[in-house]
Formats: structure tokens, C-alpha cells, sequence
């Protein structure tokens, strides 16, 4: 009985000591993840900076490995969209999508609608409304879905409703009231297709 | 009963009364059978005896709020909720969605409380009018149906950013930036890794004291000593080494051991009843060996050293 009880505070030191070792790493990655995290979002904000000083050019070249954690990829999507490289931070964020937390996960979907909501100004300023479109419809998506996962999201609120005002929806609210809002073209999208370009 | 009198007809006064008290209680049964039917059907309370719509306030609502509504309905036991009438979760218009439904039902008491969770989707450019609309509840009592109107519920919408269309620096239309995703959390890690450096702290200092690491508990270390001490020992010295062994003992013991209090010993010390056999021959053969002049043998000397080192692990605890 001496001997198992013996035997079994070994165990219980070994156990203890793997323990504290299995967390000491995962502090370590955490430590790595983060330090990654902050370094992106360090250069998302320069990347940011230099557009608007420099109107989108000469944005620094740093193409880093990226850490698998949700929040460190999410942080390397909004680092890609401040340097408009849309295809790769659409490729991160469908990763991230539906990961983490429903914190997270908001967050992630409110970065995928402010992904096609740049493109889609983007588009817009080219000219290009037909291709707009589509991504609008995407951007309302995806803030929709945001404001599902937390209906205090104030800052995709206010991104909503601005999708919505540039492609705003024309069914009416109700059959008995006329949809005055509807009804109204938005102001920046007098070219909406629907309404007739000119007749013969 | 009845006679001729001058052409008269005279009736019987005692046989009529009879007559009429007989017809006034038939009357009289089946009015209080009428009566009593009418009551106990006006006793019976209501299929839906209550019904209570809670709402919060009808206006300052945004884009992206939530709005809860409860519904309690009080019924009478008998009386069941058709599921299908309680709206289902889902888009239910371009504009609204019903994130949540929640039923609970209390069979004692009879009464329904529903929970609908409404989320408002509509990006109005000024203060607008809406309305939740309204739906039939419908109740089964004995294969009828019973219903209950919930009233359509009309609010007001405000608009979260001003209609002007505001630009950024850069001369875009303005629009908020991205959430900066948070550092990862490292709480629970740095729980458990104080919770293992503490346990580990604990068992080794435990263990220590066990094996006689520390000098402030000098009968933990009683054959720890005296094992360094027999190894160390020259080949003419190792009669000091069983005077040594005899002191261990003594000094474990708390008393001079010999071999007739070897019981006693055992008793005072029962871990030590797995060396039973060593000890006592340890005895003998030290007698032999100080009072009777017998020479120490290499393998008597390697026999003490065996018995030295599994007094040792007895110490530790080890057996």
C-alpha cells in the first residue's frame, strides 16, 4: 500500500510537471500568435496611412507566414484588403469565416462585408456599376449576418445601412403603404440598372 | 272526484290541489335541471382565460436591433397549442427576420409564455413607421379549434448616419474601418500552468521530505546517512559499521533497541515488518560478531549493506 502510494505521488509529480510544461508552450504560441497579430495590424494601419498619403502606391512589400489561429489569419485578411489585395484576403477571410467564438465570428463576417463593400466602391469609381452590384449584395449579406451574431455591432450598423443606401431595395415594405424610401433612387447611383438609360 | 250539482260542475277542491301540486313539480324538476345544466356550463372558465402581449418601447429602434416580444396565454388544462400557428424562426419579410423562439409551457397552471426574438433590418433615411405583424394562435379543445389574435405591432426606425453622404480623406464615401481581431486570450493557459507549478511544488517538496533532502528532519534521513556512511567504510573499519546500524536503530526507535524488544519495535513500527526477517538476523549475527568474536564475512557485510539500503527505501516510503 506504501509502495502504491508512492508510486503514485511520482505520478502525480510527473502529471503536474507535463502539465505545466503543455502549458508553458501553449503560452509560447499564444506569445508567437500575438506578437504576429499586432505586427499585422501594425501594418495594416501603415498600409492605411500610405494610401491616403500616397494614394494606394508603394505599399510596403511584406508577405510574412501567416499563424493559424482565426484572429491571427483574420488579422492578415484586414492587412491584404488595406492593400487591396482582394482575391488573397477573400481566400483567408472563407477560412476564418465561421471559426472562433460568435465575437469572432462577427468579426470576421463584418471584415467580409467591408471587403465587398471596398470592392464595390472600387468597381464604382471605375465605373464598372453592373459589377458593383453583386458585391453589394454580398457586403449586405455579410453585414446581416454580423448584426445576427451581435445586434450591438454598432460600426457594421452603420456600414449596412450604407450598402443599403447605395443599392437600396426596391420590394415595398408593405402592400397597403407605398415604400417612399424605395421608391427613391439613391442619390450616388443614378446609372442603377432598372432604371431606363434612354430611350430611341 | 267531480259531481253534478244544478247543472253545475263542482271540482273537487282536495283532488285538484292534488292535481296542481303534482303538475308544479314536474315544472319545478325540469326548470332546476334547466337551471343547474345553464350554471355548470357558466362554471367552466374560458378556453383562454388570459392573454398578455409584453413589448418593449415602440420607438428609437436602428438598423440591426433586436426587439422581444412575449406573449403569455393562459388556458385551461385541457386546452393545447397548435405549434404550427407560433411563427417559425427565419426571414420573415425582406426587412425582419425572427432570430429566436422560445416556448414554455407549465401543465399545472395551464399557462404559455412564448419568447420571440425580432431583428429589424431596414435602412430607413428618416425616422419610419413599421410594424411587426400580427398571427393567429391557435388552440385544440376536445378536436375544435379555438384562436387568438396577436395585434400587428407598429414602431418607429431612426437612421444611424446622416443622409448628407460624408467622404474620408481619401474622397470616398466614408465607411467605418475594420474590427481589429483581439490578442488571444491566455488565462486558462496561465491557470493551469500556475495550477501544475504549484501541484508540482507541493508533491516535490512532499517527496523531499520523504527522502531526507532536508537536515530539519533528521529521522528521514536516519538510513540515508548511515548508507553513504556503510559504502565509505574501510574493509578493518566495519565493525563501527554494525555499532552504526545499532544506533540507527536506536535513534529510530527513540530508545536502545535490542533483540528481545524487536516485537515491540515491530509494533511501534510496522513498515519495518517487511525487513522482519534482515533485522532480526541482523541482530543475531552482530551479537555473534561484537560479543562473540566472529569475523565479519564479505557477504554478512554485503547482507547489512542490503538490509541498510531497504530500511533506506522503508524510510522513503518506497515499500
Amino acid at each position: 500500500m506504501r509502495a502504491l502510494r508512492h508510486k503514485l505521488i511520482w505520478a502525480a509529480l510527473v502529471a503536474s510537471l507535463l502539465l505545466a510544461a503543455t502549458q508553458l508552450w501553449s503560452l509560447y504560441r499564444i506569445h508567437r500568435e500575438n506578437a504576429l497579430i499586432a505586427e499585422w495590424v501594425a501594418w495594416a494601419g501603415q498600409s492605411a496611412a500610405h494610401q491616403a498619403g500616397k494614394g494606394g502606391d508603394g505599399l510596403p512589400e511584406v508577405s510574412p507566414s501567416y499563424g493559424n489561429s482565426p484572429q491571427a489569419r483574420l488579422a492578415r485578411a484586414i492587412y491584404l484588403r488595406n492593400k487591396r489585395r482582394y482575391a488573397e484576403a477573400l481566400d483567408i477571410l472563407s477560412l476564418v469565416v465561421g471559426q472562433g467564438d460568435s465575437r469572432l465570428q462577427a468579426q470576421s463576417r463584418y471584415s467580409l462585408g467591408n471587403l465587398y463593400l471596398s470592392q464595390a466602391r472600387d468597381e464604382v469609381e471605375a465605373g464598372r456599376i453592373n459589377q458593383a452590384m453583386p458585391l453589394l449584395t454580398l457586403a449586405k449579406q455579410a453585414y446581416r449576418q454580423a448584426l445576427t451574431l451581435d445586434s450591438g455591432f454598432w460600426d457594421a450598423k452603420y456600414n449596412l445601412e450604407l450598402a443599403m443606401k447605395l443599392l437600396p431595395e426596391f420590394d415595398r415594405i408593405s402592400p397597403t403603404e407605398p415604400d417612399d424610401d424605395a421608391a427613391k433612387p439613391s442619390q450616388l447611383w443614378t446609372t442603377v440598372p432598372g432604371f431606363p438609360r434612354g430611350l430611341p | 272526484m267531480s259531481r253534478c250539482i244544478f247543472g253545475l260542475r263542482r271540482v273537487d277542491k282536495r283532488s285538484a290541489s292534488t292535481l296542481n301540486l303534482t303538475v308544479d313539480a314536474r315544472c319545478l324538476s325540469a326548470l332546476l335541471l334547466t337551471l343547474l345544466l345553464g350554471g355548470c356550463g357558466s362554471l367552466l372558465p374560458p378556453a383562454i382565460s388570459r392573454f398578455e402581449l409584453q413589448t418593449p418601447r415602440p420607438f428609437g429602434y436602428l438598423i440591426g436591433d433586436e426587439i422581444r416580444h412575449r406573449l403569455i396565454v393562459q388556458t385551461r388544462n385541457d386546452v393545447r397549442l397548435s405549434l404550427n400557428s407560433v411563427p417559425a424562426k427565419g426571414e420573415l419579410s425582406r426587412w425582419l427576420n425572427l432570430n429566436k423562439v422560445s416556448l414554455n409551457h407549465d401543465p399545472d397552471s395551464g399557462e404559455t409564455v412564448i419568447d420571440l426574438t425580432y431583428q429589424v433590418f431596414y435602412a430607413p433615411n428618416e425616422v419610419k413607421m413599421l410594424s411587426i405583424p400580427g398571427f393567429n394562435l391557435q388552440f385544440t379543445q376536445a378536436g375544435k379549434t379555438v384562436e387568438q389574435a396577436v395585434p400587428a405591432w407598429p414602431f418607429t426606425l431612426s437612421p444611424v448616419k446622416e443622409l448628407a453622404v460624408s467622404k474620408d480623406e481619401q474622397g470616398r464615401q466614408y465607411m467605418r474601418p475594420d474590427a481589429l481581431p483581439e490578442p488571444l486570450p491566455a488565462t486558462s493557459q496561465w491557470l493551469g500552468f500556475y495550477a501544475g507549478l504549484i501541484a508540482a511544488a507541493l508533491l516535490g517538496g512532499y517527496l523531499s521530505v520523504l527522502y531526507g533532502l532536508w537536515p530539519v528532519w533528521p529521522k528521514r534521513r536516519i538510513f540515508k546517512r548511515l548508507s553513504a556512511k556503510l559504502d565509505r567504510l574501510p574493509e578493518p573499519q566495519r565493525q563501527a559499521g554494525l555499532t552504526a546500524m545499532h544506533h540507527a536503530f536506536n535513534a529510530l526507535y527513540g530508545k536502545p533497541l535490542f533483540a528481545s524488544g524487536l516485537q515491540a519495535f515491530f509494533q511501534d513500527h510496522p513498515q519495518y515488518r517487511a525487513a522482519a526477517d534482515a533485522i532480526v538476523w541482523f541482530f543475531g549475527w552482530s551479537n555473534r560478531v561484537l560479543f562473540g568474536g566472529q569475523a565479519i564475512a564479505a557477504g554478512d557485510w554485503e547482507k547489512l549493506q542490503g538490509l541498510c539500503r531497504l530500511c533506506r527505501d522503508i524510510e522513503c516510503g518506497k515499500r
